[in-house]
C-alpha cells in the first residue's frame, strides 16, 4: 500500500490504477475528483470518497472520461458528509447520483471501503455445503464488491475451494442464497459463469496443445466472437507475458507459465469477476512473485477479484478485503490493515524463554487484558503498542494477519 | 448493499449451438494431436479380426447365412469397429478427463452444462465411429466384397450406432469409481454383446433364448441394419432396428447426463 493522503491524516489509499487516480489529485494536498468510466455496468453511477477525494464510478455504455485533474473539493473532510460535489456532473459530463446506497464514505486503510460500494459481484447469504457428514461450507455470508479484491484466507481444508466451486455451480449450496454479478445460483450459473473467468488451483490445462490452441479452445467456450478471437488471445497472453510461447505445447512450459495460463484463460473474454483459487500454491518464491505481478496488474485494471489463498502474505498484499475462514465460516473480515489494528493492535511482543518463562509471561499478559499466541519457543503477547502497564523484556514487531488468524482460529497457517 | 444487476440481455439457454461448438473444437483440436494413434487402434484392429475370421474361419465355411463368409464378415464387423471405436474411447477418455486431466472442470467453469458437455462429446466420439466403422467394409471390398449404392447409407448407421454406444461408454465411466471398474464392464456386458451380435456367425446358430435376447442388442441391430443396406435387402423389419437404435441412443444420452452430473456437480 502507499499513502498518497500526505499529512491530511486519512490515512492510506489502495494501490494500482487507485492509487494513480488518486495520486493525480491528492498529491500535493489538492484533492479533486476522480472518474473512471470504463466499464458498461449498466446499473448508473457510483461514487467513491478516498481520503479526501471523490472517485467516481459507472456507467454510460461505451464512454470512458477522466476528469482527475478537476479541482473540484476545497476541503477533504467535507467529503464524510456523503455530499457529491456540485459541479462533478458537469466535470465528468454524466448524471450523477450521491443518494441512499451511493454514498461515498471516507475509509481510512484502503482508500475506499467494500460499504461504500453499492453493487456486489459476489453475494453469499448463510451458505451450507455437506458431504456427506462433513460440513465443508457452514453458513458463509459473502460480499465481493465491484472493482475489489477479495481474498478468502484459510488453511486447507477451510472450505475455500467449495465456495469457490459453488460460485461457478460446480457444487450446489444445501442452504442459502447465492448470486453472481446478480444471477441467481444456481439456477442462472450458466449466465454468471458467461461473465466470470475462473483459474482452479489444480492445472486443467490441455497438456499435448500449445499455449494458442488451448486459448483458442477456451476463447470458443467463452463465446469470444470469430472476428476478436485472435485479438482476445494476443492480450491474453501479452497480459500473462506469454507472448514469446504461443506456440510452445503445454507440457514444455514451466509450472509458473502454466499457472499464468491458467490465468490468461480465465481472462480470455474480459470477464467482470476472476475466481483465482490458491493462483501460487506450490510455486517458488520468485514465481509467486510475477503472478502477484500479474495479479496487481488485474486489479489496477479495475477487474473484480476473489482469491482464495493459504499464504498470509499473499492475502495481505493484493487483497482490499480479507475473509478469515475457519471450519467453512468466516471468522472475521475486513481490510488487512483494519483486521490487523483490531483484533492484534499495531504492535506484538514476542518473548523468548523456557517453558516456566512463557507461562508466566501469559499469565502476566492476561493480568493485563492482553492477549497471547505461543508461536514455537516464543509466546506472542497482542495489542502491546498501549502499554496497558505490561512490562516485559522482548523483541517488538508489527502485528500482522498471521497473528489475528491464529488469535481468531486457533489454527497455524502458512 | 445489493447485487450487481444482471445484464438480462445475456440469458442462455439449454443446448446453445455455441456451447457445443465449443466442446467440439475442443476435441477436433486435441484430435489433430492423435489422430494416428487413433486412427491406427480403430482400423486395425476390426481388420486383423476380419483377416482372421474371413480367411482363417472363412477358409473352413464357405457361406453362412446364404452370403459368402467374407461378405458376412466384411459387413458384420462394421458394427463391432464402431463399438470399439466409441465405447471404448468415451469409456477411457471421460473417465481420464475427469479424473486426471480435470478437463471437465474447466469446461464446466464456462457457459457449458453436463448436458452440452456429454452431448457434444457424444456427437464427437460417434462422428469419429462413423468415419471408422465403415474401414474394415472398405478393406472387404479387394476381398471379394462387392461394392453397391447401400454402403452410402452405412457411415450413418454407425454414426447413430456410434452415439449410443459413446453415451454407453460415458454413463459407465460416470458410474464407475475407479478405471479398474471397466473390467466388469468389459467382461460382462461388451463381450457377450459382441458375441451375440451376429458378426462372425448367424445367431440362428443359439439357443431360442438367446435369439430372442439378441433382438435387444443393439450391436446386433447394427449388424443387421449394414447387411440390409450393402446387400440392398430392405424391409420393414429394418425400421424396427433403426427405432432400437434410436431409443438405445436416447436411453443412454439421459444416463450418460445423469452419471456425470452425478459425477461432476457436488
Amino acid at each position: 500500500m502507499e499513502d498518497v493522503r500526505g499529512d491530511h491524516g486519512l490515512g492510506r489509499v489502495g494501490r494500482g490504477a487507485q492509487v494513480d487516480e488518486l495520486q493525480r489529485g491528492a498529491v500535493g494536498g489538492d484533492p479533486a475528483v476522480g472518474a473512471d468510466l470504463d466499464r458498461d455496468l449498466g446499473v448508473g453511477v457510483q461514487v467513491f470518497a478516498a481520503g479526501g477525494l471523490v472517485r467516481v464510478a459507472g456507467f454510460e455504455a461505451g464512454r470512458r472520461r477522466d476528469v482527475a485533474d478537476r479541482n473540484l473539493v476545497a476541503d477533504p473532510l467535507a467529503l464524510a458528509d456523503a455530499e457529491l460535489p456540485a459541479d462533478a456532473s458537469a466535470a465528468t459530463g454524466l448524471e450523477l447520483c450521491a443518494e441512499g446506497a451511493h454514498e461515498p464514505r471516507i475509509d481510512n486503510a484502503h482508500g475506499w471501503h467494500a460499504d461504500s460500494v453499492t453493487e456486489l459481484a459476489v453475494r453469499i447469504r448463510g451458505a451450507v455445503k455437506r458431504y456427506g457428514p462433513i460440513t465443508a461450507v457452514a453458513g458463509l455470508d459473502l460480499d465481493v464488491p465491484m472493482g475489489t479484491c477479495v481474498g478468502l484466507l484459510g488453511p486447507n481444508g477451510a472450505g475455500k475451494s467449495t465456495t469457490m466451486r459453488l460460485l461457478t455451480a460446480q457444487a450446489i449450496a444445501d442452504e442459502g442464497e447465492l448470486e453472481v454479478l446478480g444471477y441467481t445460483l444456481p439456477e442462472e450459473s450458466k449466465q454468471a459463469r458467461a461473465l466470470c473467468g475462473v483459474a482452479p488451483q489444480l492445472d486443467n490445462l490441455d497438456v499435448t496443445l500449445t499455449v494458442y490452441q488451448n486459448l483458442l479452445v477456451f476463447s470458443h467456450l467463452y463465446r469470444v466472437p470469430r472476428a476478436e478471437r485472435n485479438d482476445a488471445i494476443e492480450r491474453a497472453v501479452t497480459m500473462a507475458k506469454l507472448g514469446d510461447r504461443v506456440d510452445s505445447r503445454v507440457d514444455k512450459l514451466s509450472g509458473g507459465m502454466r499457472r499464468r495460463l491458467l490465468i490468461a484463460r480465465a481472462l480470455l473474454h474480459g470477464p467482470r469477476l476472476v475466481l483465482l483459487d490458491e493462483p501460487t500454491v506450490g510455486l517458488d518464491p520468485q514465481v509467486r512473485q510475477e503472478l502477484w505481478a500479474l495479479i496487481d496488474a488485474l486489479r489496477s485494471q479495475g477487474t473484480t477479484i476473489l482469491m482464495s489463498t493459504h499464504y498470509i502474505e499473499e492475502a495481505q498484499r493484493l487483497a482490499d478485503t480479507v475473509l478469515i475462514m475457519s471450519h467453512g465460516q468466516a471468522v472475521a473480515s475486513g481490510p488487512p490493515s483494519e483486521l490487523v489494528t483490531e483484533h492484534a493492535g499495531q504492535e506484538v511482543l514476542e518473548v523468548y524463554g523456557p517453558p516456566n518463562r512463557l507461562a508466566e509471561v501469559e499469565t502476566e499478559a492476561g493480568a493485563a487484558g492482553l492477549r497471547t499466541r505461543r508461536t514455537g519457543t516464543s509466546v506472542s503477547v497482542l495489542g502491546v503498542d498501549g502499554g496497558n502497564g505490561f512490562d516485559v523484556d522482548g523483541e517488538r514487531r508489527p502485528a500482522n494477519l498471521e497473528d489475528v488468524f491464529v488469535l481468531l482460529t486457533g489454527e497455524e497457517i502458512a | 448493499m445489493s447485487a450487481v444487476t444482471a445484464p438480462r440481455r445475456t440469458r442462455l439457454h439449454r443446448f446453445e449451438r455455441s456451447a457445443l461448438t465449443g466442446v467440439l473444437v475442443r476435441e477436433v483440436v486435441n484430435f489433430s494431436s492423435y489422430w494416428r494413434s487413433a486412427t491406427f487402434s480403430s482400423t486395425v484392429e476390426p481388420t486383423i479380426y476380419l483377416l482372421a475370421f474371413g480367411f482363417g474361419f472363412g477358409s473352413l465355411v464357405s457361406r453362412v447365412g446364404g452370403y459368402d463368409y467374407v461378405d458376412f464378415v466384411g459387413t458384420g464387423i462394421v458394427a463391432t469397429a464402431v463399438l470399439f471405436s466409441s465405447a471404448f474411447p468415451a469409456m477411457f477418455g471421460t473417465f481420464v478427463k475427469y479424473q486426471f486431466q480435470r478437463t471437465y472442470d474447466a469446461i464446466l467453469a464456462a457457459p457449458v452444462d453436463t448436458e452440452e458437455l456429454v452431448t457434444a462429446e457424444a456427437l464427437w466420439i460417434a462422428s469419429r465411429a462413423g468415419v471408422y466403422g465403415c474401414v474394415p467394409m472398405l478393406v472387404a471390398i479387394p476381398f471379394g466384397l462387392d461394392p453397391s449404392w447401400g454402403m452410402l447409407v452405412v457411415p450413418f448407421i454407425a454414426w447413430i450406432s456410434g452415439y449410443g454406444w459413446a453415451c454407453f461408454g460415458i454413463a459407465v465411466a460416470g458410474f464407475a469409481k475407479s478405471i479398474e471398474n471397466f473390467s466388469y464392464i468389459v467382461s460382462a456386458v461388451l463381450t457377450p454383446l459382441f458375441l451375440v451380435a451376429g458378426t462372425f456367425f448367424p445367431i440362428s446358430t443359439l439357443p431360442d433364448w438367446a435369439q430372442v435376447l439378441a433382438n435387444f442388442n443393439p450391436l446386433y441391430q447394427s449388424v443387421q441394419l449394414v447387411r440390409s443396406a450393402v446387400f440392398g435387402l430392405w424391409g420393414w423389419d429394418d425400421l424396427a432396428r433403426l427405432g432400437v437404435l434410436l431409443v438405445f441412443g436416447l436411453l443412454m444420452w439421459r444416463i450418460a447426463i445423469h452419471a456425470m452430473e452425478r459425477k461432476l456437480i457436488d
